[in-house]
Formats: structure tokens, C-alpha cells, sequence
């Protein structure tokens, strides 16, 4: 018993210094990394803007509503003309609540904050968050939509970055665990930007190929290293939209994460276009002027 | 437990690059050297997070040799092993943006790999501290310099290039950046490895 103790005891102090250390270090660290995050996804999103062009990042937060003895419906949180507005909508997109919220929505506890004065007695479950970057004329120039996708081995987060018409102006990938030299190669340009430029009815239809990658396609691809192979961009341009049309031609070695990536950018393009189209109606027969 | 023999720097780092190699004569954590190595920089990168974490775990072992409880050794290891893989990522992600986007990925792999709990059973639970460090040196050297070889040579077969540098304007053979190639590259690695220890340690017995 004396011994079963004394290793119990040595195993909980390892354990015990183990947790005040990482704790110590998290608390320590959390902040910066949180803010190295909201950086790094300023400078992803700017890199899909017209060169130049002024915008304003507006993000429009989702939740999901429960209210007690009322069908759960989804909150939008969204920019207005004037504000803020939230608008619940049930599954059909009819208007189940709409509120202007006249409060600071910098941060979640912010926000949480002024959805509990709107909707007192409401349980409020985030969703995600899409970005919009809105010209000074309130004209939409991009859109980002942040989200997950299961990927070989655990999620993926993607950003994905939709131009007015809704076409794909460029995928990121943002966080991942997928193998380096197999499935890590879903951060390559060669992959990324084979999503560049497909339409809405394109990407609806758009497949996985296991066909190696053609020479001149890989090139064309590769944006970045364009100015130092000293190849000509109109000439690239031309190349990439012959192929444009095709399937994507998927990783070797990680057809599986090829295949997720797709089919997760596939599915967060058309949940926001659908949403969005939804929003906007209902907006409109709410009554409230959306700031996009 | 204290070993009677003196271990210097220079030892130590001979035993981890080539007597005690983790991969070419130990043989131990294959599967990333089968998997990571389809590229020299890979190599080099995941070379890298394991040096800091054995360094780390050595060293940490080798102070509390005498205070961990010997029936429960294994699992202390293994705390403090994600202990130092935890720190490592948090403070990486918050100081080091840049560099932990590229090295994030081969941090959180190393919890599981054998040569690092085995270098803490097999010398730094029985060694001071100094000793420990040199041999978590030598051994986290040893597995990257193995990497970083058998990614040479996979990275110029398979892709014609070199750290991602175009070294050739084709493709010589890609059967060599997929994984199973990874069994062969080390293979023929390894026997080349040991035949030419073998012929310098008979030449230096003839002299």
C-alpha cells in the first residue's frame, strides 16, 4: 500500500508540474497567438482584393437560436446601412425575430453580451463567421468564408474567397495535420489554385481526378514563382483557362485529402451562397437595409 | 544508476551521427523517416523539432532521475516528452509565426517516436546532465543528418531537384518521391551506411 502510494504520489507531482507549466505558458502565450491568427487571416483576405482597393471588412456572425416553447432558428448577425442588426430566420428563410443591436461587437464576449440584451432568455450557439470586404459604396468585392473540412487525418480549416459573382477567386489553407510531403501538399499553390476562377455551376460539378498533373498546368499554377521562371503572365493566364474546365487532379499519395478539400470547399461556397440569398430576402421583408 | 565512463561533446555527437545512428543503425522511428522524407527540407524541418524536444526531454529526465519512481518511469517519460512538445508549439505559434507555419505539422508528431523515449531510458535516466545533453545533441543531429540524406537522395531521383531547387529539368524517376520508395531509399542507405563503416573501422585496425 506504502509503495502503491508513493508511486501514485511521484506520478502526480509529474503530472501536477506538467499542468502548472503548460497553464503558465498558455496563459502566457494565448493572446499573441490569437492575435498572430487575426493577422495572418488580414493578410490572406487582402490578397484577394483589387490591387488598391479600399475596403472594409464586415463580418456577419451565424448562430443557432433556441428559445424556449419556439422552433430553434438561425441568428445573423449582420452589418446594416445604420448598425447592426440581427435577424433569426427559421429553416425556409422565414423571419422568426429581427432586432437592431446598438452595442460594441468587437469580440465574442461583446457580442454575446448584446445578443442576451436582444434576445433575453435565448440560447445562442456560434456558428462560424463570414467576411465581407465591402467597397466604400457598400459594393460587395469579396466575400470570405471560414470554415472546416475533415481532412486524411484531422480537420482541415479552409478560407475561401468568393468574388461578386460568387465565382472562386482563391482557396487557403489556414490550419491543418495532414501529412508533411503527402497530404501537407493541400497548401501548394499547384493545388490550391486549381479552384481559382470556377463558377458556382462549375464547382457544383466539379470532381476529383487521380491524373498526374501536366507539366505546363503545374506552371501555370504556381503564381508565385511566375516573375522568377520569367514566364509571361498573359501567356500563364491563357494556360491555366485551358485547363480550367477539368476535374482536379488530385495529390499524389493523398487522394483522400484531395478529395475532402474539395468536397469541404464545394460545400462551404454553396452553404454561404444559399444563406446569403436567403438573408438578403429576408432582410428585405424585415424591412432592414443589409450593408451589402 | 551513474555511469563510471565520461562522455564528451565529440563522442557523443560521433555515436549519434554514425555508431549509434537513430536511423541507419538503430533503426528506430522508421515510419517518418519512411513517410517525411520525400524532400530534403522535410527532412530537415522535422530534424529539427526533434533535436529541441530530446535535447529538452534529456535534459529533463537526467535532473529528475532520481525523483522518478522506477515502476512508473515509462509514463513520466512520456508526460514529459508532450510537455516539452506542447511547449514548443505554444511558444512557436505565439513568438514565431513565420517559422512555426512551416515546422507546426512535424512538432505534434513527435510525442510517439521511439528514439526519443528510448535515448531517455537508455542514457539520460543513468547519466548528469551535461552527458545527456551532448547525447540528446548527437542523437537529435543523427536523425536529422539521416533524414536530411535519405531526403537527398529521394528528392533528386524522384523530383530533380534539391531543397526545391531545379537541379534537373525533368523528373529522373518518381518512384522515388512516393512513400513506398521510402523502404528502398533507406535500405540502400543503411547497407551503404554499414559496409562503408565496416571498411573504414578494417582499415583503421590494419594502421
Amino acid at each position: 500500500m506504502k509503495e502503491f502510494l508513493k508511486i501514485a504520489a511521484n506520478l502526480l507531482a509529474i503530472c501536477l508540474v506538467s499542468a502548472g507549466l503548460l497553464g503558465g505558458i498558455f496563459i502566457h502565450t494565448e493572446a499573441a497567438r490569437l492575435r498572430n491568427e487575426e493577422a495572418r487571416l488580414t493578410t490572406s483576405m487582402r490578397r484577394y482584393l483589387p490591387k488598391g482597393a479600399e475596403a472594409a471588412f464586415s463580418p456577419i456572425h451565424r448562430y443557432l437560436v433556441e428559445e424556449a416553447g419556439l422552433e430553434p432558428g438561425v441568428g445573423y448577425l449582420l452589418p446594416t446601412r445604420t448598425g447592426h442588426a440581427l435577424l433569426v430566420l427559421d429553416p425556409e428563410g422565414n423571419v422568426l425575430h429581427r432586432a437592431e443591436v446598438d452595442a460594441p461587437l468587437d469580440s465574442e464576449a461583446e457580442r454575446e453580451e448584446a445578443l442576451a440584451h436582444v434576445l433575453p432568455g435565448a440560447r445562442l450557439h456560434f456558428a462560424d463567421t463570414y467576411i465581407l470586404a465591402l467597397g466604400p459604396d457598400g459594393r460587395r468585392l469579396a466575400s470570405f468564408i471560414s470554415g472546416r473540412t475533415t481532412g486524411f487525418k484531422t480537420w482541415v480549416k479552409l478560407l475561401v474567397a468568393l468574388g461578386p459573382d460568387n465565382g472562386v477567386l482563391g482557396l487557403e489553407v489556414l490550419e491543418h495535420e495532414e501529412d508533411p510531403g503527402l497530404g501537407a501538399e493541400i497548401e501548394q499553390e499547384y493545388f490550391r489554385n486549381q479552384f481559382t476562377g470556377r463558377t458556382l455551376e462549375q464547382l457544383a460539378r466539379l470532381g476529383v481526378v487521380k491524373l498526374p498533373l501536366p507539366d505546363d498546368y503545374r506552371r501555370c499554377l504556381e503564381r508565385s514563382r511566375w516573375a522568377e521562371r520569367g514566364l509571361d503572365a498573359a501567356q500563364e493566364h491563357e494556360v491555366c483557362a485551358k485547363f480550367g474546365g477539368e476535374d482536379i487532379h488530385a495529390i499524389t499519395g493523398a487522394t483522400i485529402s484531395s478529395r475532402r478539400v474539395t468536397d469541404g470547399v464545394k460545400r462551404l461556397a454553396g452553404a454561404f451562397v444559399r444563406r446569403m440569398d436567403m438573408v438578403t430576402a429576408a432582410a428585405a421583408k424585415a424591412g432592414l437595409e443589409p450593408a451589402f | 544508476m551513474s555511469n563510471e565512463r565520461s562522455y564528451t561533446l565529440l563522442e557523443r555527437l560521433g555515436n549519434g551521427l554514425v555508431k549509434e545512428n537513430p536511423i541507419f543503425k538503430l533503426a528506430l522511428s522508421m515510419c517518418p523517416a519512411v513517410a517525411m522524407t520525400n524532400s530534403v527540407r522535410n527532412g530537415f524541418l522535422l530534424g529539427l523539432a526533434v533535436l529541441f524536444v530530446q535535447v529538452a526531454s534529456n535534459v529533463t529526465v537526467s535532473i529528475l532521475r532520481r525523483g522518478i519512481h522506477e515502476r512508473i518511469r515509462i509514463p513520466a517519460y512520456i508526460i514529459i516528452i508532450a510537455t516539452w512538445v506542447s511547449v514548443s508549439d505554444m511558444g512557436l505559434a505565439a513568438y514565431a509565426p513565420g517559422f512555426y507555419k512551416e515546422i507546426a505539422l512535424y512538432v505534434k508528431l513527435i510525442v510517439v517516436f521511439a528514439i526519443i523515449i528510448s535515448r531517455l531510458e537508455v542514457f539520460a535516466s543513468r547519466n548528469p546532465i551535461l552527458p545527456s545533453l551532448y547525447d540528446g545533441l548527437g542523437m537529435g543531429l543523427g536523425f536529422m543528418f539521416g533524414l536530411m540524406l535519405v531526403g537527398c537522395f529521394r528528392e533528386f531521383l524522384g523530383a530533380g531537384t534539391l531543397w526545391g531547387f531545379e537541379i534537373l529539368p525533368f523528373k529522373p524517376f518518381f518512384f522515388w518521391s512516393l512513400p513506398p520508395a521510402g523502404f528502398f531509399a533507406i535500405g540502400l542507405i543503411m547497407a551503404l551506411f554499414i559496409w562503408l563503416e565496416r571498411k573504414f573501422n578494417a582499415w583503421r585496425a590494419k594502421r
